[in-house]
């Protein structure tokens, strides 16, 4: 030992009064396992989902308590009370403030009076009423971008209602001006609908929760607000723009109609697209065309692995797709480059055919490489660059000359395989389903109870629940580092739910949110995928569909959008029309009273 | 691996590494035993095998930082609410006077306090219990080699102090006499 350090002896000899005895240490750890245990038995939120433990939180506890308490002496109403609980609240709100804010709305229309401004001063009156509420808006518009950004919509949500609050309180405002005609008020409303569209399709929005349906529709509800509204706004904004028209002089029809024709245009467009996923579908007939309609890879074998998903789905369904063109294709790179992936795509969608075996130029050297007779002794190892190397199996099975001991030879080598794989490796889930495809090929397919656990894990750690960049949340992921999921690895992640089970604790609405068709995939491969994912997901054993009150919680978003769209169009219609003399004239000396406009 | 064989490989780190964030040696204790508690009972939430010992290790490590700090805000607390005892109360404490034989290592206990926090760490979960080496570096999430280097270090530190500190006391008796 060097003289320059201090001798463990010593160490060991200052420590010792502070070792601790092992079979006290023990018994003290058993007590605590023991009594947390108890603990935990006896409490009462044990076993409710997380949302309603937050719930309890904020609600007084027999009404959560008694949602999931087992052998509690509570009936079934009560109990189905305590588990809807939070999301009823959460509509019910909703519902309420809807409700109120329709009824003070209508109650400020009854006392409104259209005013006795006149309509030079008009647009200046509702201008400087603007003015003086600057710093209100621009606190409303600086929330509403902040929680865009952070993509929050359930924090968007109760902005929408907070929105409620916002436009009765502007339609006072207006009316105690002695501004609050109708067009005054369509104008106001248009304007805060036409800013809540636009930021409805912020990019944010919606990546980071839960969602069944595509939150731009949050966007198209309130465009189609605007839409609806148009023509009593038109009025107003177009009054002020005719007051500058020739000194006065009407503005003409045409023109006005030639002035709103391009928003008109650009908001049904918006809309048509935005609501495009519902009105049309992705149908197992499109897909089956998708299929056959295969006849060109850009992006070679990454375009080849994104056809197969609805290419494996297709023939599976039994829809018998016409594989001429996929076929024709093929060949081109049978006679080419023979990729690897691609092969394997080939070969699991059936359009290679036995007599192309003997123009696989790497068949041979791969077959060696994997379960030559010489390996045979050989202690099995991994299987290297299984996706790219494993269509040579399938070769080996479609030629039939592989033997049985070649076949438990490769099967102990893809075991093998299978256990060595771990979320660090990468492409984690689609190995674990060629693996286990692959094992069914060679005839010795893997018991899913074998695999079940591991399979399991590597979804849950691979799922994420992190969005941004256009990804949604809920998917799984290639990689443990990504941040975001990948569609390719989440419908290989379904395939593996199929043979291997849901695993417990993952909820399936975040899947089911990641798969949701959406108007910004705009690309038909992605489209096919998420719509073929989707049709397996729910098809899994044991998993039953969200039910309405699910979808409402969830939607809350967008009927709360719904709402206030509603409101403003009750806020106008109720409003009374524009005093006509007044309003149509601009200046009461220069003309007589044109024609109505409304 | 059962609980019996958890507890005898971290119990010993386990309480060195709390030590060295701060608790006195009681509360470490007992800190420890909660954490490995916790930890048994909340072991499927494990993020991967909890049965791999690197896995675990760095999972039990996080359990038990989270207990030391809630152990640390309670203490917080506590000193908040702490009463001042009269003098004459804290006069009838015995005061324990270190025999002359222990005083050498009542002086190691010391250099240890002030060690570096690596340093500190690794010879308290090392020295404590007889720990091995890989033992303290899967808790720590580091390399063996590491632990080994950070211990190196620490001894030749301390074997530095305790020199100096016995040189000066030499000069001093020298001085008296």
């Amino acid at each position: 030992m060097s003289v320059n350090l201090i001798e463990e002896q010593k160490l060991r000899a200052a420590l010792r009064p502070f070792r601790v005895g092992r079979a006290a240490f023990e018994r003290a750890v058993r007590q605590r396992i023991e009594k947390r245990r108890t603990d935990r038995d006896n409490d009462p939120l044990t076993g409710l989902p997380s949302w309603l433990r937050t719930a309890a939180a904020l609600l007084p506890l027999p009404a959560t308590a008694n949602a999931a308490a087992p052998g509690g002496a509570t009936g079934i109403g009560s109990k189905l009370l305590g588990t809807l609980l939070l999301p009823a609240v959460s509509l019910f709100v909703l519902l309420g403030a809807g409700l109120l804010s329709a009824a003070k709305v209508r109650q400020i229309g009854r006392r409104n009076t259209a005013g006795s401004v006149d309509a030079q001063e008009l647009p200046e009156a509702v201008r400087a009423w603007w003015h003086a509420h600057r710093w209100g808006t621009l606190t409303v518009f600086a929330i509403s971008l902040g929680l865009a950004a952070i993509g929050a919509t359930w924090l968007l949500y109760v902005f929408y209602l907070v929105s409620l609050g916002i436009l009765v309180y502007v339609i006072a405002g207006l009316s105690k001006a002695g501004l609050g005609n109708r067009s005054v008020v369509a104008s106001s409303c248009f304007i805060g609908l036409m800013f809540l569209g636009n930021l409805a399709i912020f990019s944010g929005i919606g990546e980071n929760e839960i969602h069944f349906l595509d939150q731009h529709l949050v966007a198209a509800v309130f465009y189609a607000g605007v839409l609806l509204l148009l023509p009593f706004a038109a009025f107003n904004e177009l009054s002020a723009l005719r007051i500058r028209w020739a000194n006065g002089g009407t503005l003409p029809r045409f023109l006005r109609v030639i002035l709103t024709l391009p928003l008109v245009a650009i908001l049904l467009g918006l809309t048509a697209w935005f609501v495009g996923p519902i009105l049309r579908p992705i149908t197992p007939q499109r897909i089956k065309t998708y299929v056959e309609s295969f006849d060109a890879a850009p992006f070679r074998s990454a375009s080849w692995r994104q056809w197969e998903i609805p290419a494996r789905w297709a023939i599976d369904e039994g829809l018998q797709p016409n594989l001429a063109r996929p076929r024709c294709l093929f060949e081109l790179e049978l006679s080419g480059e023979q990729n690897g992936f691609v092969l394997g795509s080939a070969f699991r969608t059936g359009l290679i055919e036995p007599t192309d075996l003997g123009k696989l130029r790497d068949f041979a050297s791969r077959r060696e490489s994997h379960f030559s007779a010489q390996r045979l002794d050989l202690a099995p190892q991994q299987l290297t660059s299984l996706a790219q190397t494993g269509w040579a199996i399938r070769a080996a099975v479609m030629s039939g000359d592989l033997t049985q001991p070649e076949r438990d030879y490769l099967a102990h080598r893809l075991h093998a395989t299978f256990e060595a794989l771990t979320t660090e490796s990468g492409d984690a889930l689609e190995l674990a389903l060629r693996i286990t495809q692959l094992l069914t090929v060679i005839d010795r397919p893997v018991a899913p109870a074998e695999y079940r656990q591991r399979v399991h894990e590597l979804m849950r750690e691979l799922q994420s629940l992190q969005g941004g960049g256009f990804q949604l949340a809920g998917g799984f992921k290639r990689y443990a580092v990504s941040r975001t999921a990948d569609l390719e690895t989440t419908a290989y992640a379904v395939e593996l739910m199929e043979i291997y089970g849901v695993p417990d604790g993952l909820d399936l609405n975040w899947v089911r949110s990641f798969l949701k068709p959406r108007s910004r995939r705009f690309d038909s491969d992605r489209k096919t995928i998420a719509a073929v994912s989707r049709d397996r997901l729910e098809r899994l054993p044991g998993v039953t569909p969200p039910g309405w009150l699910e979808v409402l919680y969830y939607e809350r978003s967008l009927l709360a959008a719904g709402v206030l769209v509603g409101l403003c169009l009750t806020a106008v219609l109720v409003s009374p029309r524009p005093s006509q003399g007044k309003q149509l004239t601009p200046s009461s000396d220069d003309e007589p009273a044109g024609p109505k406009t409304v | 691996m059962d609980l019996t064989a958890l507890i005898d490989a971290y119990r010993g780190p386990l309480v060195g590494l709390i030590r060295s964030w701060g608790a006195p040696w009681t509360d470490a204790t007992e800190i420890a035993q909660d954490s490995l508690a916790e930890a048994w009972l909340r072991r499927e939430t494990c993020r991967g095998d909890w049965r791999d010992a690197d896995v675990f290790g760095r999972w039990l490590r996080g359990v038990a930082l989270n207990q030391y700090r809630n152990w640390s805000r309670s203490q917080r607390r506590r000193q908040s609410r702490v009463i001042s005892l009269p003098s004459d109360v804290l006069d009838g404490v015995p005061i324990p006077s270190p025999v002359d034989a222990e005083e050498h290592l009542a002086a190691l206990r010391d250099a240890i306090e002030r060690l570096p926090a690596k340093q500190r760490q690794v010879i308290l979960m090392h020295y404590l219990e007889e720990t091995s080496v890989k033992d303290v570096a899967v808790l720590l999430s580091v390399t063996p080699k590491t632990v080994e280097g950070r211990l190196y270090q620490a001894r030749r530190t301390l074997h530095r102090w305790l020199k100096e500190t016995s040189s000066t006391h030499f000069r001093t008796l020298l001085l008296c006499l």
